[in-house]
């Protein structure tokens, strides 16, 4: 397959020796003349230096790994062991049929109902999943591809839970772009996508104040091989369309810019990697001001949160996937990073198992308490090195783009395939890259060892989640007890609102106040946005 | 005469379930394109029924199923069992790095043709491919 | 292949093309669900086309029909592979097979690029050509030839801006081209499934006015104008032996006074046109 047209001014020749891997020229060595001068303090604008003046406390980002797998019960027991265990942050992640707004009970669900994540679908199903948990002290992160239904959920379950909503800290991610294209599909239509966005951000500006309301996640997208600029300029085209919308809307910007935030992906080219983050933070700062004139300056540093490649790990000779998580994390808490999740040493054959888990904790644990790497903000500011790329990732994220920008409205992008032939473009270049071996993996195209002798932490491998098929039939007997006239009357409020213009939190709540599930709200919104109550044409509404 | 009897190997891709990690599946099918043969692209979202008929209908040479979840370990018996129930001799191949060492014999005696886990070659890919289609191709022609 | 033809009645075939993004495929899985409820036994044949490349293809129809399954609709993919001239006759034997499959109405889809959606044209008794709003130069897409061969013109996405301008601009060319003045002008939005049933009883009706004319005659004097291209082609440069003329001639041929067109004369000299009860008519 060829590069994708539509960037091959800016994309990657590869990694060579005289190359990043998204393609900065870089010479044998840095000296003065190549840094603009530094006169940045961290702390302050532009923020490249990072969000904050003082060395980092302990525990100075939150450490946490992804997590949450079969029925909420068992998750729940899963969020309180690692709280247990020193972890500051949740970040849970549903399963497949979650993801993609279906109940547990719609037939293609039925083999992967709690494997890869937790299988939530109705109120009781929030409540028990948060149950005994600090939500007070912690923050709760979803990574659920829909932002609507991620928050209505936490809101429900904090409320009956006896919390203050308006002090709840944590996040929920907004994939309205590409997260049809390159994860889970909900089948709702791009404007409706953007529009269930955009409702949660302003609610959130209103009601909740510390929740982050809308982050940009670049990880998921960017495991198809994109690059470090690829990757931010794809993130940036979708938070400025929706900062646009939410302009739009009326509503302030100083409002909801602060609780903006990015999850980025984090490969193996080690100072690219730092480089981004701080290119990211100036890129995001003088947009925020220059452009949309935000005046808050908690509107432009943006926190930046990661997520370490799982497309980086290898299934052959998996202990070496433990190096490389130390290696991205170590380049992560460089950059500043806020938050940070090492992709389970596993993951590039299962879904991460509780030792792979508790490995990543420990792993930034080590470096944050035995190192002494965090005691000095931005320790590599100054470098001449660091300094250029910043710089060089800087001017290459903005042009891309521009470039994107100057094709048209993003919707007809999208709407069009583009963005996903350039998926395509990019994972087949990514595969090339190796196969021709112009791109180096330790244990895939160098220092191969056989399979008989490649037993090293092999053994975690045959451990595997089975369906939670049980759930399907409790789901089942959940939707024969209740008042089905509430649910009904309730999904009908939620098709009205999406008709018009009015924000659709409250309503979803309502809904599931009145025992409706996700799959049945969800596939509310869909009719209301002229397409099928579910795509796969396989279920009906209640 | 057939519109596929000379020519092309024809290649089924698609996935099952709600696998939705697409990237690897597009980027074998441009590979196979790229390497002659008709593939006929089914993405997400494909229950084993759907994928038998497809294959009747297209008159698939092989049945090139991509994995990323654990769904394929309850999938395939009953992808196999609609085959031949169907009289459908089309070869499944299985592709994907969740695939273990345990899983791979089990499938094997299964009925599944072949197998490609983590660091396959692509050129390997292609020729067990190749070899399928064309074994496929001369038990037709002895009718 | 001709045993086919003396066992089965041919079914009906309605071409449906457009540029790629027009929404072809869920237009033509729409249509195909619609005529399937209304009873007849529907299959579709998509053309795409083979890499020039590497001769490979990806067909990836199935993906926009959904309801295939459902609606009881047999799908086949099939590549150009390579051969515009050929791929007429290719369509027409796997036509016939669905036909002898018991399918009574078949869909042939082909992407709007040319010589491919002339020739299937030639082979269908209806053709739809779909164009959509926005496309740049409003219905610049259309191109030189499809026109005429449009039995039913549709704009497909019509709940879209500037959706009123192409209809405008396709009645001034209906207007100005000679002889397209009366085809039926439709608004669908194939993603709703809006205009589709009124597409539908279009196209029955056009099926059944032809019907009245025998107009398959037409259809029956294309395939057999394809056969007659293909077979005398054949015999000239197989069992005829013009590749081996060709091949001596261009031995003997002097590099410098290479011309194409003497060596068409020396050849055709050497090896005069084959006549028909030399032709391998199977």
């Amino acid at each position: 397959m060829t590069t994708p047209e539509p960037t091959a001014g800016t994309l990657a020749q590869g990694m060579s020796a005289h190359r990043s891997r998204s393609g900065v020229p870089l010479k044998g060595f840095y000296g003065a003349s190549d840094a603009r001068d530094v006169d940045e303090a961290p702390g302050a604008f532009a923020f490249t230096r990072g969000r904050r003046a003082d060395p980092a406390p302990v525990g100075g980002w939150i450490q946490r790994g992804l997590s949450g797998e079969g029925d909420p019960t068992r998750s729940n027991e899963q969020f309180r062991y690692l709280i247990s265990q020193g972890q500051t942050g949740l970040n849970f992640i549903v399963d497949a049929p979650t993801q993609a707004l279906l109940d547990p009970d719609h037939p293609l669900a039925v083999n992967a109902v709690g494997t890869q994540g937790v299988s939530l679908c109705h109120k009781q199903d929030f409540l028990q999943l948060l149950r005994d948990l600090p939500l007070d002290r912690i923050t709760v992160s979803t990574s659920m591809t829909n932002g609507l239904f991620a928050l209505t959920a936490v809101y429900v379950a904090a409320r009956e839970l006896g919390f203050a909503v308006d002090k709840l800290r944590g996040s929920v991610l907004q994939l309205p772009f590409y997260g049809e294209d390159v994860t889970y599909a909900v089948h709702v239509p791009f404007e409706g996508r953007v529009r269930m966005s955009c409702d949660v951000m302003e609610f959130c500006a209103k009601e909740m104040p510390r929740f982050h309301s809308f982050v940009e996640d670049t990880y998921f997208f960017s495991e198809s091989g994109l690059n470090a600029v690829e990757e931010m300029a794809l993130g940036f085209v979708e938070i400025r369309y929706l900062v646009r919308e939410m302009l739009k809307r009326g509503v302030p910007i100083d409002s909801f810019a602060p609780r903006i935030a990015i999850v980025v992906n984090c490969g193996m080219d080690f100072f690219e990697e730092v480089s981004k983050l701080r290119a990211t933070r100036r890129l995001f700062a003088k947009m925020m001001r220059d452009e949309f004139g935000a005046i808050d300056p908690r509107s432009w540093s943006v926190a930046i949160a990661s997520h370490t490649s799982g497309l980086s790990l290898t299934a052959q000779q998996p202990a070496n996937n433990i190096v490389r998580g130390t290696l991205q994390a170590l380049s992560l808490v460089l950059g500043g990073a806020s938050a940070i999740e090492i992709s389970g040493f596993d993951e590039a054959f299962r879904t991460p198992s509780e030792d792979a888990h508790r490995l990543g904790l420990r792993t930034q644990q080590i470096i944050e308490l035995e190192t002494g790497i965090t005691s000095v903000v931005d320790p590599l500011g100054g470098s001449h090195y660091v300094e250029a790329l910043t710089s060089a990732m800087e001017g290459r994220i903005m042009a891309m783009i521009r470039e994107i920008e100057g094709r048209g409205p993003p919707g007809d992008l999208i709407e069009s395939g583009w963005f996903r032939n350039f998926f395509e473009g990019t994972i087949a270049r990514y595969w090339s890259e190796i196969e021709s071996g112009q791109r180096k993996v330790v244990g895939v195209n160098a220092h191969t060892v056989p399979p008989a002798e490649d037993m090293l932490l092999r053994d975690i491998a045959e451990t595997k989640i089975r369906p939670y098929r049980d759930r399907i039939e409790q789901v089942r007997e959940f939707k024969r007890r209740r008042d089905i006239g509430h649910v009904r009357e309730a999904l009908a409020h939620v098709y009205t609102t999406a008709r018009g213009s009015g924000n659709l939190v409250m309503p979803v709540v309502a809904a599931f106040d009145s025992e409706a599930t996700i799959g049945e709200i969800s596939g509310t919104i869909r009719q209301a946005y002229g397409a099928p109550y579910d795509a796969h044409g396989m279920v009906s509404p209640p | 005469m057939n519109s596929s009897t000379p020519g092309a190997v024809r290649v089924l891709v698609g996935m099952l379930g709600l696998d939705q990690h697409e990237v690897g599946s597009l980027a074998v099918a441009g590979m196979l394109r790229d390497a002659g043969m008709e593939v006929i692209y089914l993405g997400r979202f494909n229950t084993p029924a759907a994928i038998v008929r497809a294959a009747i209908d297209e008159d698939a040479d092989v049945i090139g199923i991509s994995t990323h979840s654990w769904e394929y370990i309850e999938y395939l018996p009953e992808l196999m069992n609609a085959l031949s129930k169907a009289h459908c001799d089309a070869a499944v191949v299985l592709g994907g790095s969740v695939i273990t060492a345990s899983d791979r014999d089990q499938l094997l005696e299964m009925g599944v043709a072949a197998i490609f886990g983590a660091g396959s070659a692509s050129q390997d890919i292609v020729a067990a491919l190749r070899t399928l289609g064309a074994t496929r191709r001369a038990g037709l022609a002895r009718g | 292949m001709e045993s086919l033809y003396s066992r089965s009645m041919p079914p009906d075939v309605i071409g449906i093309t457009g540029s790629p993004g027009t929404g072809k495929s869920t237009l033509t899985g729409r249509l195909a669900s619609e005529f399937s409820e209304r009873g007849l036994s529907v299959a579709i044949l998509a053309v795409d086309p083979s890499s020039p490349y590497s001769g490979g293809a990806l067909l990836g129809d199935r993906l926009r029909m959904p309801d295939l399954d459902r609606h009881d609709v047999l799908l086949r993919s099939m590549a150009t592979r390579g051969a515009s001239g050929g791929l007429a006759r290719s369509a027409a034997d796997v036509i016939r097979i669905l036909g002898a499959a018991g399918r009574t109405l078949v869909l042939v889809e082909t992407v709007g690029i040319g010589q491919v959606d002339v020739d299937v044209a030639r082979l269908a008794d209806m053709t739809v050509v779909i164009c959509i709003p926005g496309q740049g130069d409003r219905v610049q897409a259309i191109k030189a030839g499809l026109l005429e061969s449009a039995s039913i013109l549709v704009v497909n996405k019509a709940d879209r801006d500037g959706a009123d301008g192409v209809i405008a601009d396709l009645q001034t060319m209906l207007r100005v081209t000679a002889g397209v003045a009366a085809r039926p002008l439709l608004r669908t939005v194939a993603t709703l499934g809006t205009g589709v049933p009124e597409l539908a009883d279009a196209l029955l009706a056009g099926l059944e006015a032809r019907r009245a004319q025998c107009e398959t005659r037409k259809t029956l004097a294309g395939e057999v104008r394809d056969l007659v291209d293909e077979d005398l082609l054949q015999s000239f440069w197989t069992t005829g032996g013009g590749e081996q003329v060709l091949a001596s001639l261009l031995t003997r041929a002097e590099l410098s006074t290479m011309n194409p067109y003497g060596i068409y004369r020396a050849l055709l000299a050497a090896r005069p046109l084959p006549t028909l009860s030399q032709c391998s008519a199977e």
